[in-house]
């Protein structure tokens, strides 16, 4: 993984992305988290989530969304963290990912949803040097709302697929 | 078989399956060259099972009816709508032309 | 049908008629047909592509096509033979054409204008002169209040793919029809049933000016006489005028009575003859013998001329997987309800029931069998290969196809055209030997190739054999050694030696000549087939040839499955794999080693939880499934067994898809997920980790 400086992360950053004010805020690890709600389905209880075999520990499986076959994802285990601990307020986010020219449906775990929040786009500060805990590339950038800092996510990036396959693809090798 | 000819007590039955067009014709042409020599003077043609028919194949009819001059047609086509329709286009009664 | 819509569905036909053309003169060609028995499919195929073409527009492929038809017609009456030279430059028509059409697809394709003008150049010499076109004989008809109608067909309108019938539909909707009458001018002798002797009689009333009842003819004008005569009341109110002719002219058209160009015949007529214009227009009988244009509009009557050889329902492939999906969920939701029934214990509706759900049986099977297209056209293609490339490297092929009519999911015979492709040009460059070669070797100076299909136990098994020089193991060997793709310590099998030539990087760059090398190695043709849930297997002999076998599911939608689980996983078996299922006792096991004794034969297992290495808790008692697939056995060593179902398969995400062993899911009756397990690719990953075990 690259080390982050302040340059890579202004990189990542550009205003003319934040079009969608509306973000969905959850927690993880005691950490805020906002994620656009365009690109939210729908959000389920934890529960009934089948294990695949040999997977790395990021992939909790698969479960069956009104007959689609969606992937769960721990996003804990891709922040580099340990993984969530399943409780009463795990939830699954349901999200939509553009991939190769199609919407693909995954589920991300985190500990528990808080609301949808409007975030003006001036409001939005780049990512600053957050120490090496979560990777610049996952970051659109910075909100402060209140009396907390909220990180907003790139959900394309977070759950890319073409670099899931390739962890999953060095776990099966 | 594109045409079944049975020769029945004085008359002679001419069953046409599908494709009575010019896709067909020539193949009909030759299994109804012995039509106008046959013994029966009275013949039923059969139109009920056609499902392609064009002017080609009503020609080859009338090119039937044209060579066995002393021959009375008659036409069955079990309001085949296909048939009906070039029936009625070209104002034709059946056979009775 | 929108125009664009039309226009799709007449590419697709076009190639589809290409495509039978193809196979036809290749047929000939190679001598398993005469000619006499496939010059109609032939004809009719440059003939309806024609036809078609003109309704659109396509002049140019009309145009093309008209020459080629001409030969083809000529070939048909026996005025000239479809030797060798021929049929090769109608093959080489054939490609202009498949590109001319693919070109309305797609505006990328090049078309190479002057290869065109070749072909043409080289058709004509098989073309003497063209005929001479019938003049229509002045004739002056009756002034009555209707337009009439008196058209003498040409002896060429059917074979020219016209219909009389269209063009009196089309009046139909242009007014009102009256006195219709038919009648046909038969020859004394020689009947020609597709000729056409027919003349129409017909009046119409109608408002439509003389330029629109003219186009309807339009497709035929240059073949039949056709005379139209102006309504009684037109050419009264003009009689009455005392004008000049040209003025009269000018009139006739305002009126509607005659077309610009006519008008300017007669006047032409008028100048070198000194007569009036009105009956020089008469006299001209409107029947100009100029190249038609063509209008798709005016000519939606004539939609009649579809072979009747495609006795087929043209569906789009979206309502159709739409519909497989569906009924996928229905069998899913058949299962639900199925466990959910045996729970209640009512006999009455249990038995209701399962008739309901033999009745669903039979959909999915009829649902499934719409995909489901035969082999030969991808034969057909590669019948096409196996010619350019014999010639383009000098060999003499003699291909033989068995099982073309063997019947395969549509979506499968897309995706394996390319392996197959592969194969047999490797087979061609690398497994046949030059012609000097095999005479040296004693063996017939033609190779043989021969592609066969069959289906086997639910599934297809396609074969691609030649009777080359075979392949040479320990060649293999040091070119996948030297590759770096095998260590020079292993000891492998003969058949796993064969199989290193599906690694990837095992094609080198010497061995890729511009046929077999374009840019894919095996490892692709491999991995198109595992995709597909198929394997593929080699058979050599030294001398004798090589055999590729693959053997393929007949769809890739539902499987019957086998229902087992280990820890609290549930796994699917494909059940044509499955042969017996017993209890797995300890005793059945021979040394601690991954063999048990079956009956006395020695059969490998594999644990699945350990594999899959699943947690959960281990139940006392086990169970071993036993599976064949291909020529192999395995034992399969689970916890529980559950029985038959099945299984609408869905596709895992493709991050999953370097995941081996599990070849896709399905949703089960109690809404669980279970995973489909590819067993060979099971096996096989089985057999790769203890390898790895074993030589760390």
């Amino acid at each position: 993984m690259s080390s982050i400086t302040p340059s890579a992360g202004a990189e990542f950053f550009n205003k003319a992305e934040l079009t969608h004010q509306h973000y969905l805020t959850f927690i993880l690890r005691d950490e805020y988290f906002g994620i656009s709600i365009s690109a939210v389905k729908e959000i389920i209880e934890y529960d009934n989530v089948t294990a695949i075999p040999l997977m790395p520990d990021f992939v909790k499986g698969v479960l069956n969304l009104r007959g689609e076959v969606v992937p769960v994802i721990d996003l804990s285990i891709r922040f580099n963290k340990p993984a969530t601990e399943i409780q009463r307020r795990t939830c699954i986010i349901i999200l939509e990912i553009p991939f190769e020219e199609q919407l693909v449906t995954l589920g991300a775990v985190v500990d528990s949803v808080c609301e949808v929040l409007e975030i003006q786009p001036e409001s939005i500060e780049s990512a600053p040097t957050f120490g090496a805990r979560i990777r610049a590339q996952f970051i659109l950038g910075v909100a402060n709302v209140g009396e907390r800092f909220v990180i907003l996510l790139r959900g394309e990036r977070v759950l890319s697929l073409d670099e899931m396959a390739t962890l999953i693809e060095k776990v099966m090798e | 078989m594109a045409v079944v000819i049975t020769p029945k007590a004085d008359f002679l039955v001419v069953e046409f399956e599908q494709d009575l067009s010019i896709f067909a014709v020539n193949e009909l042409f030759e299994s109804l060259k012995s039509v106008p020599q046959a013994d029966a003077d009275k013949v039923i043609l059969d139109l009920t099972a056609v499902s392609e028919f064009d002017s080609a194949g009503l020609q080859l009819l009338l090119w039937l009816q044209h060579s066995a001059p002393a021959k009375s047609f008659t036409l069955s086509h079990g309001d085949n709508p296909t048939v009906l329709r070039v029936l009625n286009l070209y104002n034709l009664n059946p056979l009775a032309a | 049908m929108d125009l664009t819509q039309a226009r799709s569905l007449f590419i697709e036909e076009a190639l589809g008629l290409l495509e039978v053309m193809e196979a036809c003169l290749l047929e000939i060609e190679a001598g398993d047909a005469t000619a006499g028995q496939h010059i109609d499919a032939i004809f009719r195929a440059a003939h309806t592509i024609k036809g078609s073409a003109g309704l659109f527009g396509f002049d140019a492929i009309v145009a093309f096509t008209h020459i080629v038809e001409s030969v083809l017609d000529k070939v048909r009456d026996q005025k000239i033979s479809l030797d060798h030279d021929l049929c090769d430059l109608c093959l080489l028509c054939q490609d202009h054409l498949m590109t001319m059409i693919r070109q309305l697809q797609d505006d990328s394709i090049q078309l190479d204008l002057h290869a065109g003008e070749q072909l043409l150049a080289r058709l004509h010499l098989y073309l003497d002169g063209k005929p001479a076109l019938a003049m229509p004989e002045a004739e002056t008809a009756a002034m009555s209040e209707h337009w009439q109608f008196d058209v003498r067909y040409g002896a060429d309108v059917f074979r020219d793919g016209m219909d009389p019938m269209s063009q009196l539909s089309y009046l139909a909707t242009l007014g009102t029809l009256t006195d219709v009458h038919l009648s046909a001018e038969f020859p004394a002798e020689h009947f020609d049933p597709e000729s056409c002797y027919l003349r129409l009689h017909a009046n119409l009333a109608s408002e439509a000016s003389k330029q629109t009842l003219e186009d309807v003819f339009e497709f035929v004008r240059d073949s039949s006489e056709i005379h139209i005569t102006v309504p009684k009341s037109i050419s009264e109110q003009l009689a009455q005028q005392d004008i000049s002719d040209e003025k009269l002219g000018t009139l006739l058209v305002q009126a509607g009575a005659v077309t610009p160009r006519e008008l300017q015949q007669a006047l032409q007529a008028h100048k070198q003859q000194e007569i009036a214009i009105g009956q020089a227009l008469v006299q001209q009988g409107a029947v100009p013998p100029e190249l038609i244009s063509t209008a798709l509009d005016k000519q939606k009557a004539t939609e009649h001329k579809r072979p009747a050889d495609f006795q087929f329902l043209k569906v789009e492939a979206r309502k159709l997987d739409g519909l497989i999906n569906l009924i996928g969920e229905l069998v899913t939701s058949g299962a639900e309800m199925d466990s959910l029934l045996s729970e209640l214990g009512n006999s009455k509706i249990t038995e209701s029931f399962s008739v309901l759900n033999s009745l669903l049986e039979q959909i999915r099977d009829g649902a499934l069998s719409l995909r489901m297209v035969q082999i030969g056209e991808s034969f057909s293609r590669l019948r096409r290969i196996v010619r350019d490339v014999s010639k383009e490297l000098g060999k003499e092929i003699d291909l033989i196809v068995e099982g073309a009519d063997t019947e395969l999911d549509k979506s499968m015979v897309e995706k394996l055209s390319d392996p197959l492709m592969h194969i047999v040009r490797n087979a061609l460059d690398h497994g046949i030997e030059p012609t000097e070669l095999r005479l040296y070797k004693g063996k017939p100076a033609q190779g043989q190739l021969k592609l066969s299909a069959r289906h086997e136990a639910g599934s297809v098994v396609i074969e691609i054999s030649d009777d080359g020089a075979g392949l040479n193991v320990q060649k293999i060997r040091d070119k996948a050694i030297e590759k770096g793709i095998l260590a020079p310590d292993r000891d492998l099998s003969e058949a796993d030696t064969y199989k290193l030539i599906f690694e990837p990087g095992f094609s080198t760059a010497a061995a890729v000549t511009n046929l077999s090398g374009r840019g894919v190695g095996m490892d692709v043709v491999r991995r198109n087939i595992e995709e597909l849930r198929g394997q593929i297997q080699i058979r050599s002999a030294i001398e004798k040839g090589t055999t590729f076998s693959i053997r393929l599911p007949l769809t890739l939608a539902i499987i019957d499955g086998f229902l087992v689980s280990v820890a609290d996983t549930k796994l699917v078996l494909p059940l044509n794999m499955v042969q017996e299922c017993m209890e797995f006792k300890p005793g059945l096991q021979t040394q601690g080693r991954n063999y048990l004794d079956l009956r006395g034969e020695v059969l490998p297992f594999i644990r699945l939880s350990d594999i899959f290495r699943l947690p959960g808790r281990r139940l006392q008692r086990e169970n071993v499934v036993i599976v064949q697939y291909g020529s192999d056995r395995a034992g399969l060593v689970v916890d529980a067994l559950h029985g038959e179902l099945q299984a609408v398969i869905k596709p895992l995400n493709s991050m999953f898809q370097s995941l081996r062993g599990i070849g896709g899911s399905t949703i089960l009756g109690s809404g669980d997920i279970g995973l489909i397990l590819d067993i060979p690719q099971l096996v096989q990953f089985a057999t790769n980790l203890e390898m790895q075990t074993c030589h760390p």
